[in-house]
């Protein structure tokens, strides 16, 4: 482990308390964790990207959520920050291409640590956080090792440290994310990514809206999910 | 005209009709009142059955003070079944909530010309309106961000009273609500069912919002935690981690970057804070009225900047604390000049639109088949002259062929006599019908055309706003054509950037050995920035096939970058573009048009249901005498057909 005697290196980052001292309300940050291998070419890739855009544009309808829903974006393969934590009034849906395979295991590492760094940045800056959600979308089986992300999660979950969600599309390997998410997984109807990003833009404002340690009751996601 | 509007009935019978709604709650979605537009309905998804009384006493609490601070409930609403439905309330114009004021972020956007003494200056009128709430003997139990509202002149406004707790006549109908980040320590973690609240509950939520208004949206218990625990404001509170705290050195937290100190403020002030999030708090906190006197003396003590007016800030400050921290890159206030030209928003303009397009009277309701009636018989059937004539005649003949002839000529003349006078009789009173039916008719005319003129005038304005409605879309496309172009250059200039990272020395590139890369070097080509079909053309040795592949490097490169948008670099961007700043001005002169129209048409509205409940009665009685005169003059005339 690190040194206990300092503090580890960090980036420069001459106006990182900046956005907080602008925007002080506390803040319900959302990793989504984005399945960009090379079998999500075409409608899929398409389709996930007009989703996020409509995430954004649903969040940007309450006032509230606007100030409080952070988004930041990891895609795989490879495992790459498209966009860093931003409130939704500056989220950009980032530019999406279908390439490469399937490290999940790394990915739910990198989101975890993306997780961890953010809640560093709100304690610093002294703004109150509602429980990360790590959101997970993927099509398909994972190509490298994930039984360490799998142990993160489990801790992560008992920990109260995030909420994380997998949602599978299409042939995903159900059975892995079963053993991957403490919560149970959900199973994308078709491609009905834009009911999927509507359905998570109202939780995470009804999540904006509670006390930050609140159990909150999510809306049903009957609309975009198959029973199998 | 107008589709079918959902209606309800006050308890005195009235209707109300809704008109377009204004908003859209958890448990209740509110409406515009088609009947009076100084009115708005709250209508309940599901109606508490305990409403019904609640409000009911509340409409009968209703008093001018608490109509100034508050939307306060003015009368109960069922369904035409007789179930509680909702309730009526003064409408709230132009206001916000009041955390789009104190967040900076959002004030610069919702408030922009909002400075510190503003603030202070709301900060107080929250605090009187807490004061007159608790007058009346009530406490708003839910205080919070959400439901206060400000406008634009600093007023303030409670909402959302149904949830008030309310005493009337030795009963309490209970609230049940409440924000745990605007609870006291008291409340925290407990049931707010059935708990009795008392206006000391209710004082520590407006010192949190006073805190929030003087802190620019500080949480008083959110700070920086000194250990690895994670302190939730809820835990915070109840802990009594004041985190501002001249008193409590054990807080476990600091002071979060870019926030005031409250030694910056008067002793008395920050004393009230100390004492309202204090374990002595729970006794007793500071009242509302206290805070109004040391707001208003707050107000009087600001000091302001000598470099920049806008600058207000605290008294005890040792300098402009805003100039310090805008040096450093933090924007509290915007000074006049910098602010977003406009205060009229896209979605405040497009409210505003489709306010106007549907508004319109409920149809005058008249009875119409009186303009359809059947023409009116032209003039009286004639008098049989041939026939009397010829019975004239032959009774003349009479007279002088048989003995008593000349009593059949007397009798002729008498019958002559006799119908000749009836004839006149029937045919002055049908004059006189028809006078009074055509006079009728004719101010039935011109009530229905005194109606259509007022609807045609609300046509007009709406046509108005139709095209102004239009005039802002075009500005607004080409604000958004600018803000592409802005976008567009800036993901040029990154990328360019980014490319220029990846030297061409450095690279492995397939059949491009170091004399080559020398070569391009020569042509000034050294990065991936540099690469172009055409820029490579121009240099000797290369052709389509190394072309392709320095333009494929280049290419999975280009993949790699992502753009990151940094706002204040693309508004300023923006804003220098020359054609920016008259596009603004064109809009704020719209929208002040457009505002305009809607206060007119809605005038226009109000004017029209007026002149309908005068018209239609009126309308009704002539309607009916024409009935009735008509029916009168085809009995005369045409009653045989009816008969047979």
């Amino acid at each position: 482990m690190y040194p206990e005697e300092f503090e580890d290196q960090k980036p420069f980052q001459p106006f990182a308390m900046v956005e907080f001292a602008e925007n002080p309300e506390p803040r319900c940050p959302c990793v989504l964790l984005l399945d960009t291998s090379s079998s999500m070419q075409g409608r899929p890739i398409q389709e996930l990207a007009e989703g996020l855009e409509r995430l954004r544009t649903e969040l940007l309808g309450d006032a509230m959520a606007q100030k409080r829903v952070e988004i930041g974006v990891i895609t795989f393969g490879p495992v790459r920050r498209a966009a860093e934590f931003t409130t939704v009034d500056q989220f950009e849906v980032p530019p999406l291409s279908a390439r490469g395979d399937t490290p999940l295991g790394a990915a739910v590492e990198a989101a975890i640590a993306m997780v961890r760094e953010r809640k560093d940045q709100y304690r610093q800056a002294g703004v109150a956080y509602f429980r990360p959600w790590i959101f997970l979308i993927t099509d398909g089986a994972p190509t490298d090792d994930w039984s360490r992300a799998a142990e993160a999660v489990r801790e992560g979950e008992a920990g109260k440290a995030f909420s994380f969600f997998a949602v599978g599309v299409e042939q995903a390997d159900m059975d892995v994310l079963r053993r991957l998410s403490v919560r149970p997984p959900q199973k994308l109807e078709g491609l009905k990514f834009g009911q999927l990003f509507q359905w998570l833009s109202s939780s995470l404002a009804a999540v904006s809206h509670s006390r930050p340690d609140d159990a909150v009751i999510l809306p049903a996601p009957e609309s975009w999910t198959r029973i199998d | 005209m107008t589709k079918a509007q959902p209606t309800y009935l006050t308890a005195d019978g009235r209707l109300v009709t809704l008109g377009p709604p204004l908003g859209r709650g958890g448990e209740a979605t509110v409406f515009t009142v088609a009947e009076d537009p100084g009115l708005a309905a709250k209508i309940y998804r599901q109606a508490a059955p305990e409403s019904e009384r609640k409000l009911a006493a509340m409409a009968k609490l209703t008093n001018p003070r608490l109509l100034r601070y508050t939307a306060w409930p003015l009368q109960a609403l069922y369904t035409e079944a007789g179930l509680p439905a909702g309730f009526l309330m003064p409408r709230v114009e132009g206001a916000r909530p009041i955390h789009l004021l104190y967040g900076p972020k959002s004030r610069q956007i919702h408030f922009p010309e909002a400075t510190y003494a503003f603030l202070t200056h709301v900060a107080a009128n929250v605090a009187r309106s807490l004061a007159v709430v608790h007058d009346a003997g009530h406490v708003v139990g839910d205080v919070n961000h959400n439901n206060i509202l400000v406008t634009p002149a600093g007023t303030v406004c409670l909402i959302d009273c149904d949830s008030f707790q309310i005493t009337a006549q030795g009963e309490t109908y209970p609230c049940h609500v409440g924000v745990s980040t605007h609870l006291p320590p008291e409340l925290q973690g407990q049931s707010l069912r059935d708990r009795l609240r008392t206006a000391n509950h209710d004082r520590f939520g407006l010192a949190v919002l006073v805190f929030q208004m003087l802190f620019c949206g500080r949480h008083p218990f959110a700070g920086r935690p000194q250990s690895s625990e994670e302190v939730s404001i809820e835990r915070a509170i109840q802990a009594f981690r004041f985190v501002y705290s001249l008193k409590r050195p054990d807080r476990g937290m600091q002071k979060p970057p870019y926030s005031l100190d409250l030694t910056c403020f008067p002793p008395a002030l920050a004393e009230a804070f100390e004492q309202a999030f204090s374990p002595q708090g729970v006794a007793e906190r500071p009242s509302a009225v206290r805070w109004v006197k040391l707001l208003e003396q707050l107000a009087q003590e600001l000091l302001r900047c000598r470099q920049k007016p806008h600058h207000w800030y605290p008294p005890l400050a040792s300098s402009c604390p805003w100039c310090a921290w805008e040096a450093e890159g933090v924007f509290f206030f915007l000074a006049p000049q910098s602010r977003p030209g406009t205060a009229w928003l896209t979605r405040d303009v497009e409210a505003i639109w489709s306010e106007v397009r549907q508004l319109g009277p409920p149809p005058l309701e008249l009875p119409s088949q009186a303009l359809r009636g059947p023409a009116l018989p032209q003039a009286d059937p004639r008098f049989p002259w041939p026939l009397a004539m010829a019975g004239g005649v032959l009774s003349a003949l009479a007279s002088f062929l048989l003995p008593w002839g000349w009593a059949l000529l007397a009798c002729w003349a008498m019958g002559m006599l006799w119908q000749l006078g009836r004839a006149w009789r029937r045919s002055r009173r049908r004059r006189q019908l028809e006078t009074q039916l055509r006079e009728a008719e004719a101010q039935y005319a011109e009530l229905v055309q005194t109606w259509q003129r007022g609807l045609a005038e609300l046509e007009r304005l709406k046509q108005r706003a139709a095209e102004l409605y239009r005039l802002w879309t075009a500005i607004e496309k080409q604000k958004e054509r600018l803000i592409a172009r802005a976008h567009q250059r800036g993901r040029q200039l990154q990328l360019q950037r980014h490319l220029q990272q990846f030297a061409i020395a450095d690279a492995h590139l397939e059949g491009i050995g170091p004399s080559r890369k020398e070569t391009l070097r020569s042509f000034g080509i050294e990065t991936a920035a540099d690469v172009t079909r055409d820029a490579i053309r121009q240099v000797p040795g290369f052709g389509p096939h190394l072309t392709q592949v320095l333009v494929a490097w280049r290419n999975a490169l280009e993949q790699g970058f992502s753009f990151r948008v940094d706002p204040a670099v693309l508004r300023r961007a923006v804003e220098s573009a020359p054609e920016w700043s008259s596009l603004v001005q064109r809009q704020l002169q719209l929208g002040q048009q457009l505002s305009a129209i809607r206060k007119a048409a809605r005038q226009q509205v109000a004017r029209l249901n007026r002149l309908r409940a005068d018209l239609e009665p009126k309308a009704r009685a002539l309607m009916g005498s024409i009935a009735e005169w008509r029916k009168q003059l085809d009995g005369r005339e045409g009653g045989r057909p009816a008969r047979s």
